[in-house]
């Protein structure tokens, strides 16, 4: 990598004029159409370059040098606004050694309003003494690589800064370099990942909450907000995206009043734990947050199940698609006006199980959901669905798609319960399973016999409607064969069935799973069934010759 | 879009634009997807400023920078994308329609020669076409994006026109940035 003997260049440079002569060879036999595009190409390249773009500028790269070069080199001559806006699409590291290409590039990069750079990308070595392995060579950290940048870089605005600094992360220079972007104006999107090890998290600078041309605003970790009380609609009037991971709050309705200064939010993603409000002490009184934007489309809630006391929680989001909640249901978690709801995603991590009024709030939690078409729950949360209200059982009338994630314990047989919810779920089409078996050491405890109880009344959507079936993390072992026996045996109309085998498990293995598959009896005789897993080795005894 | 225009139109959904490339083909397009070239979008507003009596279908609407090979790719990556003022379909048809438009992407990047995406970028940008721009930008930048600068040149035939201990010097200026780069 270092620079090139004068003879390689030359050689190079010969190996590029044969090239070059053997493409205008094939284009000559087809006349035609390399006249035309010729043509064209002049057209569009005298064009591009005539019509005032409004960069300033234009490309200094002279064309004086014979056709045949242009033929081969057109990125070179578009003009910079095009160039800096095909380099503002790669990391900064990659635009900055575009600067080697030709003189045409070599500043191009100090041009691009993006910066974008994340360390765990650029040098898996950390800053201090790392016990750890390295990158082989890297004499480099990332501050330098920082501070590199941001000394020759032309103090143009920037439109977007992503900076992820999670190991020793000078927050200092995290601080000017937000302030002085922020300053110029302009900025449309921030995204700060930063770790600041035991000292005290960065606070964002008040002129963040006057950035009004602020799209996307995605902050994580030892970060500090402090949104003014002044805040209000005209904050954040184009805000669309809002992702606050595990940032600390000053004030207790830091959350509300920063929600409440984004009008058009689209997407909100919100992860909240007890740390989080750590300064604030225990007597202040309630964290609020509400939720209750009109425009909101996606929402994820992270809701740490601990301290749950703590918090009231209101959501109330009619133009709400997407909804995926993980965490405990405090006692004060108001979920509300959903009707446009597509897909809910759920995990619920509460303890008290067993109390009357948790079994109450899950119910109160779930009635909005039961018009989804889509669903994917914790395998074991597929329990609490099954109580029933006073009203008897919850019905999701419209659900078309059912997917469980999670673990499999070997001393409770979760099918029974998967059971019950396909009897809630009556025009069911797709069901998906994405398990894990707990802990390898369980694996004998795996081998007992289990058994659907045949005489269980059949679920009506097995029977008209369910038409594929998946279940990735396939073992192989009795109970997840007894559930695709079942599945194969009741359900009529099913299509597709596709099995994703852990591929850990030995060809052989993989083998013996395929054929006792294949042998279970199916009443849908146009289902095929698929394996997933690249290619199955049906002949595990071949040689390989090499 | 239809919906954003000022003059409530009584128009169908298909209504239909024709365009005509610098190798002189004409291209009907359907209106929703033409709009989403702002460059059009633009021109026909102004043509509806002027009044225009016999408008609609009879405009033709020429486009002397873009070739029609060009313009074909564009308009069938027009075409695919999710409309915004379809009714919104299922979460089946959707993730369907999303699958659909990957596996038409994938197919569309791979035999792609740089000058031919160059130019797509180039007519993108002169039409103002905002999602393919984005798309064909990015589609660029990764593949180039772990790639070294020999690589770079080669694939573009960038004449390197540095002095050598030029190139030198920068490198070193940036080393930070050329390293464990594939060779390729």
């Amino acid at each position: 990598m270092k620079g090139q003997t004068r003879e390689s260049m030359e050689e190079e440079e010969e190996e590029e004029e044969r090239r070059s002569e053997k493409q205008r060879i094939e284009r000559a036999e087809r006349a035609e159409r390399r006249d035309v595009r010729a043509e064209r190409r002049d057209l569009l390249l005298i064009n591009v370059r005539a019509r005032p773009c409004g960069c300033g500028g234009s490309s200094s790269n002279s064309l004086s040098s014979s056709s045949a070069d242009y033929y081969k080199d057109i990125i070179s001559s578009l003009p910079d606004c095009l160039l800096t806006h095909i380099l503002s699409f790669l990391p900064t590291r990659a635009s900055v050694a575009t600067s080697i290409l030709s003189n045409r590039w070599r500043s191009l990069w100090k041009l691009v309003p993006v910066l974008d750079l994340d360390q765990r990308l650029l040098f898996t070595r950390l800053d201090t003494d790392y016990p750890g392995p390295t990158r082989t060579n890297s004499n480099f950290s990332f501050l330098d690589a920082v501070s590199n940048i941001w000394a020759l870089r032309n103090a143009i605005p920037l439109s977007k800064l992503r900076l992820h600094w999670t190991s020793n992360c000078d927050s200092f220079l995290v601080d000017t370099w937000v302030q002085d972007t922020l300053l110029r104006g302009g900025l449309q999107e921030l995204d700060l990942y930063i770790s600041t090890g035991p000292n005290p998290p960065l606070e964002m600078p008040t002129t963040l909450f006057f950035c009004s041309t602020l799209v996307s605003l995605i902050l994580t970790g030892a970060i500090l907000l402090n949104p003014p009380a002044s805040a209000s609609a005209s904050t954040f009037p184009s805000l669309r995206i809002l992702v606050i991971g595990g940032v600390q709050y000053a004030k207790h309705n830091s959350i509300s009043t920063l929600l409440a200064a984004c009008p058009v939010l689209q997407d909100l993603s919100l992860i909240v734990s007890t740390s989080n409000f750590s300064g604030l002490g225990e007597c202040a009184g309630k964290v609020n947050v509400i939720v209750l934007i009109p425009t909101l489309k996606t929402l994820y809630v992270q809701w740490s199940a601990d301290d749950c006391w703590l918090y009231k929680l209101q959501i109330n989001t009619p133009a709400l698609e997407w909804f995926r909640f993980v965490g405990g249901l405090g006692e004060d978690v108001v979920l509300e006006n959903l009707p446009n709801l597509v897909e809910a995603v759920i995990e619920l991590e509460d303890d008290d199980l067993n109390s009357v009024d948790y079994a109450k709030r899950v119910l109160d939690f779930s009635r909005p959901l039961l018009n989804v078409q889509s669903l994917k729950l914790s395998i074991e949360d597929a329990e609490i669905f099954c109580n029933p209200y006073e009203d008897g059982i919850p019905m999701f009338h419209n659900l078309s798609s059912l997917m469980f994630y999670g673990e499999l314990h070997p001393d409770w047989f979760a099918w029974d319960v998967v059971l019950l919810m396909l009897c809630q779920a009556p025009k069911l089409q797709i069901l998906a399973f994405k398990l894990t078996l707990e802990d390898q050491s369980y694996r004998s405890d795996f081998k007992r016999h289990y058994h659907l109880k045949e005489e269980f009344y059949v679920p009506e959507c097995l029977s008209s409607h369910l038409t594929t079936f998946y279940y990735k993390g396939f073992s192989g072992h009795g109970i997840e064969m007894e559930l695709v026996r079942y599945v194969l045996k009741e359900a009529k109309v099913l299509k597709t069935m596709k099995i994703t085998i852990e591929s850990n498990l030995g060809s052989k293995a993989k083998h013996r799973i395929h054929k006792k598959l294949m042998n279970f009896r199916r009443s849908s005789r146009t289902c095929q069934i698929e394996f997933d897993e690249g290619h199955l080795d049906l002949y595990p005894h071949a040689v390989l010759v090499l | 879009m239809s919906n954003t225009s000022e003059n409530p139109k009584p128009s169908s959904s298909s209504a239909k634009m024709t365009l005509k490339t610098s190798d002189n083909e004409l291209f009907e397009v359907e209106e929703a997807v033409a709009m989403k070239f702002c460059t059009v979008k633009q021109y026909f507003e102004d043509e509806k400023d002027s009044d225009v009596a016999a408008r609609g279908s009879t405009t033709v609407i020429p486009l002397p920078n873009v070739h029609s090979a060009v313009l074909a790719t564009l308009i069938s990556y027009g075409k695919k994308l999710p409309q915004s003022n379809a009714v919104a379909d299922n979460h089946e048809e959707e993730e369907t329609k999303k699958k659909e438009r990957k596996k038409y992407e994938q197919g569309l990047l791979k035999n792609l020669m740089p000058g031919e995406l160059l130019d797509l970028i180039s007519a993108a940008n002169y039409l103002d076409f905002k999602e393919g721009l984005e798309f064909f930008n990015q589609a660029l930048a990764d593949h180039i994006q772990n790639k070294s600068v020999e690589y770079v040149r080669k694939f573009f035939g960038i004449k390197n026109d540095y002095e050598p201990h030029e190139e030198e010097k920068y490198r070193e200026e940036y080393a930070w940035a050329f390293e464990g780069v594939d060779e390729d």
